[in-house]
């Protein structure tokens, strides 16, 4: 295993695979031209072809979700709605929630990334079931497609949440269809998660301890155990729902002694965990790509990795806190508040490790870190004012206004979404081998992130004031912020669709990229773009953990039997503080 | 354009005992929040200026962690959330102990209205009418789906619940007309089921409850007095006489109260309580000059003091106009009833 | 015995161990989701369980306590043979596994046989929720019994009536609609069951037929019959946690077992 290492100012995990020429790269066998047609895309079992194709499928889905937001706001430029009949308006609303959640917000990054990224991370040749993985991703477009037809047949106008007895017995929306629709996309993120389980657990090379595994690979394993836990209690609430509607027996009905309090307690203690699936995957990104930008280990890699996990376990405690106002009970509803605010705190945690990172870092602006900084600027707002919420007295005001929906924008777009930007750009030229315009990507960032600002800070003023959620029509004392609320989206639209266009254009016009064009420490990095169908020529060995950025050379000078002679380079030991 | 300006709201008033106590908690969290979050951009904004990269030489020290700063920023941060959380829990509190003597106000929320029924039988739709120092107790249901009362000027509101009662309290403090919203989704109507909720004077409510409050001239509020004694005025068949077809035989009844009147022998004659009572009681004793004493008399047997006094309440909520119940009619529709065919009833603006 | 040269070992494993351990993690991670699954309904079960203690007696003193038990015993059976399957396979014996991969398959399918007749029996006591067609027993009850009058309970309310008089079980205090709740359970959660045991058999002939096509002559394969078995004790392990919940509700005896199994192989 004595290849030659290049003099690096940094160490890679791993041995990076020797630098091609140009030409011997346009030769190469990847993943991409090793067979063509679209049989060999619509069977492979490779994850890497399944994550571009999940790539593809997200980026629709969210096109349909910004267009139903496109509807809704627009429509409440005016107080008695602009564009929209009332009954239009709660199909749209409710259309904007189920797609972004379901079809998009969900399955993104760890369809995408996870599929593409988890194996190349550990030094896997694919994941632990390559043929359940594409059966993953049929399942979830044949969920997905269902639903997305049921919508326009019949629309769903019950809002995500489907609270019986509207959902059950007064709505004439599709909502077994649709409910169906749901189910099956939720069958799609349960293999997903045990794939990616499964393989953490047993697909790692030679080397890659637990404690060396990058914190992109951390949080898709906490993603994972949420998405195999929580999900299935969804299919048993959308199931029970369907039964009610189609048979009329109570279960939570209270003309026949059934409590539709307890469809609220079942559908949360999914939904709640939901979200953390959502922004767990997003940390991971932040994680590494704020290392890469600015050349410095992580500020706590345990205090990160395990913050991931207690989000996960505790996440799933606190469901209740949506409930407040419900009627649920006194005693109940102190446990959900005071165990929110336990949870509140690995999230600080992840901020403040985040911010210390940077400190005395060598930072540039590339697209992947303005995404980062965007979300901690955002995500940070969208985690404080969750503490309105949790705190029981504060959310009896707040409960189901504009507040609440501007705190969830924070986190799953200003936090999110921004996350899967920042992912998408930082290894984008991995998965096509090509750099895109770092002029468009930087104007990108920031139009969407003014845009996000401009969009969602209103938002909060209005729901203080008391102006609740899912209102088509509204006193006209709130009109400004919903313009400015508007205008805000129109801007944040346009910073989403720019992508589109030099992403694309990079496909054909983009420079090269070579295996590391960001000079990361990851093993994905230390092979060419993009990696060859079985992704590692042969396998790898770690010998550091992930983001020694600080470390000129350590590779070869660990190799060479120097590294021990220097106090300060330990490389195979990890943490202990050590704050110079 | 000031009159936009004017128009844009900024903080919601605060109308209620509990609003005051509310907001202290709220801008607690939010100065604390606001605070943490600023330190973080603090850091965040110096690293970015004082670390960008200064050229391709740049060095990075390693810094792997500090297990000092991670409890600190463990533990302090916790120790704010759970002050949010037992202050939370006292206010919370606040909202479960309504006081004894409070009387007790049903809401019952239906797709897409309010109706909401006062201790002493008056009904609105969409309105509530409070007296502002006085606390009350609201408990609530729903006929169908789950809708939420909520009163952001009291920041209050909570989920009303078919097959099932919730309670709240609130004490009003300043006068005012503030919104009532249907606080959870529930159909095409949501934001239709709005409403308004007046606190006023106690003298202005207790005239409001009489049926009396000028606000709404000739319109008896359902279940008050002047609607019980508009009924009586039916049922003795005053209209009778009193009607608006023709004063031949009685004088006009609109308009009445409260001015002065000649009467038969030369004297001017304050139109008051009083003298209404004295009127039906025994109307040989003052007659209005103009008209021939022919109205009988009402005697205890025949006329309860408690139903005089409604009559007296309904004459007197005629005082600033309205119209007398036609012959013809017999049961009075409910003020507020949707569509409801009478010239008085209706909706109440 | 190597592995690596008979197509043993999946493309994406480095060697044969790696492989079986990751197949056994990953059944292991379905079931951790089908527990979730069944225990969203148990735990609403359990719910209205307390809320209404003596409708859910009521309820399950209306079942068929006599096939269950049979039930009971036959599900247990099957998880034993298809253990001895493991067995087999492990050892090399490709015969033995087929026999218990059969008899696990005629063990399970006759449990679903069993609860088929069991379905037949509810619908024609018409103990369906919601119902609007009498039953025959209900039908000479009420001619036998009524005045003339018309009744004023729902249909499913009648036809409880009748099968809880036969059992001389006495329903004061009880409110008779509410049953269909607890019907309502035991219709969703023993249907969820019948799916996942139609499943199980399913995937057992695949895997005999798969034996029969040689696949099993690896003995390195054996892992595959014993994550089969693992899906197959859940199975029978949600079963053990469901029969009681639903059949033994309040107090039940031996006799009505008997009583049971004779309606259930009776002339009807």
């Amino acid at each position: 295993m004595s290849t030659a290492v290049p003099t690096l100012d940094y160490t890679p995990q791993s041995i990076p695979e020797p630098e091609l020429t140009p030409e011997q790269d346009r030769k190469r066998v990847n993943y991409l031209n090793h067979a063509y047609g679209l049989m060999s895309w619509l069977l492979t079992v490779d994850h890497k072809r399944i994550g571009m194709m999940y790539l593809i499928s997200v980026s629709v889905f969210f096109v349909f979700g910004g267009t139903a937001a496109g509807l809704v706001r627009l429509n409440l430029v005016s107080p008695t709605g602009a564009i929209l009949e009332l009954d239009q308006y709660n199909k749209a609303f409710t259309a904007h929630g189920t797609i972004m959640l379901f079809l998009f917000l969900i399955p993104v990054i760890p369809g995408v990334l996870g599929n593409f990224l988890v194996p190349l991370m550990i030094g896997a040749k694919d994941m632990a079931f390559p043929k359940l993985n594409l059966l993953s991703y049929y399942v979830y477009m044949a969920g997905a497609l269902f639903f997305l037809w049921q919508l326009i047949i019949g629309g769903l106008d019950t809002g995500w949440t489907l609270y019986p007895p509207y959902s059950s017995k007064y709505s004439h929306t599709n909502i077994l269809y649709a409910g169906l629709g749901v189910y099956i996309t939720g069958f799609a993120n349960i293999l997903t998660g045990l794939n990616i389980i499964a393989t953490v657990h047993k697909m790692r090379c030679p080397g890659m301890t637990w404690s060396r595994l990058p914190l992109f690979v951390w949080a898709m394993y906490a993603t994972s155990i949420i998405q195999l836990l929580g999900t299935p209690v969804l299919a048993i609430t959308v199931l029970l729902l369907a039964i009610e509607r189609i048979f009329g027996i109570g279960i939570f009905d209270p003309t026949l002694d059934g409590d539709p309090v307890l469809f609220q307690h079942l559908f949360w203690f999914y939904s709640h965990p939901a979200v953390y699936i959502m922004i767990l995957p997003g940390m991971g990104v932040i994680s590494e790509v704020l290392t890469c930008f600015s050349r410095k280990n992580i500020f706590g890699y345990k205090a990160v990795a395990w913050s991931s996990v207690g989000i996960a376990v505790v996440g799933f405690l606190l469901w209740g806190h949506h409930m407040f106002v419900s009627g649920q009970g006194y005693y109940l509803g102190l446990v959900f508040s005071l165990l929110t605010m336990f949870v509140a705190v690995p999230s600080a945690i992840k901020v403040f490790n985040w911010t210390a990172t940077m400190y005395k870092g060598s930072i540039t602006y590339e697209a992947p870190m303005l995404f980062t900084i965007g979300f901690l600027f955002l995500f940070t707002i969208g985690g404080v004012t969750g503490l309105h919420l949790a705190t029981m007295g504060s959310d009896i005001h707040l409960h189901d206004t504009y507040f609440v929906i501007a705190h969830f924008h924070f986190t799953m777009v200003g936090g999110m979404i921004l996350a899967w930007l920042a992912g998408l750009h930082f290894w984008w030229p991995k998965m096509t081998g090509r750099m895109y315009s770092d002029f468009w990507s930087r104007l990108a960032a920031v139009t969407v992130i003014v845009g996000f600002f401009l969009t969602f800070m209103p938002q909060f003023v209005a729901g203080y004031s008391g102006l609740p959620r899912r209102y088509p029509n509204y006193p006209p004392e709130f009109q400004f912020w919903n313009i400015l609320s508007t205008a805000g989206a129109s801007i944040q639209g346009i910073g989403y669709v720019m992508p589109v266009f030099y992403l694309t254009a990079s496909l054909f016009f983009g420079k090269r990229a070579g295996s590391n064009p960001w000079r990361a420490t990851g093993l994905e990095w230390q092979i060419p773009s993009p990696p060859e169908p079985h992704n590692f020529p042969r396998t790898p060995t770690v010998y550091f953990a992930p983001y020694e950025y600080a470390i000129p050379n350590g590779l070869a000078e660990h190799l060479t039997g120097n590294g021990h002679a220097n106090g300060t380079h330990k490389p195979t030991h990890e943490g202990v503080a050590s704050v110079s | 354009m000031s009159q936009f300006a004017a128009s844009i709201v900024l903080l919601p008033p605060q109308a209620s005992e509990f609003a005051f106590d509310y907001d202290l908690l709220f801008w607690y969290i939010t100065a604390v929040t606001i605070g943490g979050a600023m330190a973080v951009y603090a850091g965040l904004t110096y690293s970015c200026f004082a670390f960008a990269r200064k050229g391709p030489d740049d060095r990075t020290p390693r810094i792997l962690g500090s297990d000092k700063l991670e409890i600190a920023w463990s533990v302090i941060p916790l120790l704010f959330f759970l002050s949010f959380f037992v202050w939370g829990v006292k206010i919370y509190n606040e909202k479960l102990q309504p006081p004894a003597d409070a009387p007790e106000y049903f809401v019952v929320g239906k797709q897409w209205m309010w109706k909401i029924q006062h201790p002493d039988g008056q009904r609105e739709i969409n309105e509530l009418h409070l007296a502002s120092g006085r606390a009350v107790r609201i408990t609530g249901t729903s006929e169908d789906v789950i809708h939420d009362f909520g009163i952001p000027a009291f920041r209050s509101k909570f989920d009303v619940i078919p097959g099932r009662y919730v309670t709240t309290w609130y004490k009003p403090t300043t006068p005012g007309t503030y919104h009532i919203f249907c606080d959870q989704y529930c159909g095409m109507g949501h934001s239709q089921m709005v409403g308004k909720v007046h606190v006023m004077e106690p003298e202005d409510y207790d005239a409001w409850l009489e049926g009396t409050f000028p606000s709404s001239p000739g319109k008896t509020i359902d279940g008050s007095l002047a609607w019980e004694g508009r009924k009586l005025f039916l049922k003795m068949q005053c209209n009778a006489c009193h009607n608006q077809e023709s004063s031949a035989r009685a004088p006009q009844l609109v308009s009445l109260y409260g001015n002065m009147r000649p009467l038969q022998g030369g004297t001017m004659q304050q139109v008051d309580e009083n003298y209404i009572r004295e009127s039906i009681r025994k109307p040989m004793a003052k007659v209005a000059d103009g008209w021939k004493p022919i109205m009988p008399a009402y005697p205890q047997t025949q006329l309860g003091e408690i139903e005089l006094r409604g009559l007296v309440a309904y004459i007197k909520s005629l005082k600033n106009g309205g119209q007398l119940p036609t012959r013809t009619e017999q049961f009075p529709a409910p003020v507020g009833a949707p569509g409801a065919p009478t010239s008085e009833g209706g909706l109440p603006k | 015995m190597s592995a690596s040269g008979t197509g043993v070992v999946a493309h994406h494993f480095d060697n044969l161990r790696q492989q079986q351990s990751t197949v056994r993690l990953g059944m292991w991670l379905f079931l951790v989701t089908e527990v979730l699954f069944f225990g969203g309904v148990f735990c609403a079960y359990t719910g209205y369980r307390v809320w209404f203690p003596k409708e859910f007696e009521a309820g399950s003193a209306a079942l068929n306590v006599g096939i269950a038990t049979v039930n009971t015993f036959l599900l247990l059976a099957s998880s034993l043979t298809i253990t001895l399957g493991i067995r087999a396979a492990h050892a090399g014996d490709v015969r033995g596994l087929k026999a218990y991969l059969m008899l696990t398959i005629i063990l399970g399918t006759a449990f679903l046989a069993l609860k088929g007749r069991e379905y037949q029996l509810d619908f024609h006591e018409g103990l369906l929720p919601g119902t609007t067609t009498l039953s025959a027993g209900a039908k000479a009850h009420e001619a036998a019994h009524s005045h003339g009058d018309a009744p004023q309970e729902v249909v499913f309310v009648r036809n409880l009536k009748v099968v809880l008089h036969e059992q001389g079980y006495k329903t004061d205090g009880v409110d008779l609609s509410r049953v269909q709740l607890f019907f309502m359970f035991y219709y969703i959660m023993t249907g969820l069951h019948v799916i996942h045991m139609i499943v199980g058999v399913g995937l057992l002939v695949w895997q005999y037929i798969l034996a029969m096509r040689g696949f099993f002559d690896h003995s390195e394969r054996y892992v595959y019959v014993e994550v089969m078995s693992l899906y197959w004790h859940f199975v029978d392990m949600v079963w053990i946690f469901l029969m009681p919940l639903l059949y033994l509700a309040g107090p039940h005896t031996f006799a009505q077992v008997g009583e049971g199994l004779k309606v259930a192989f009776g002339s009807h």
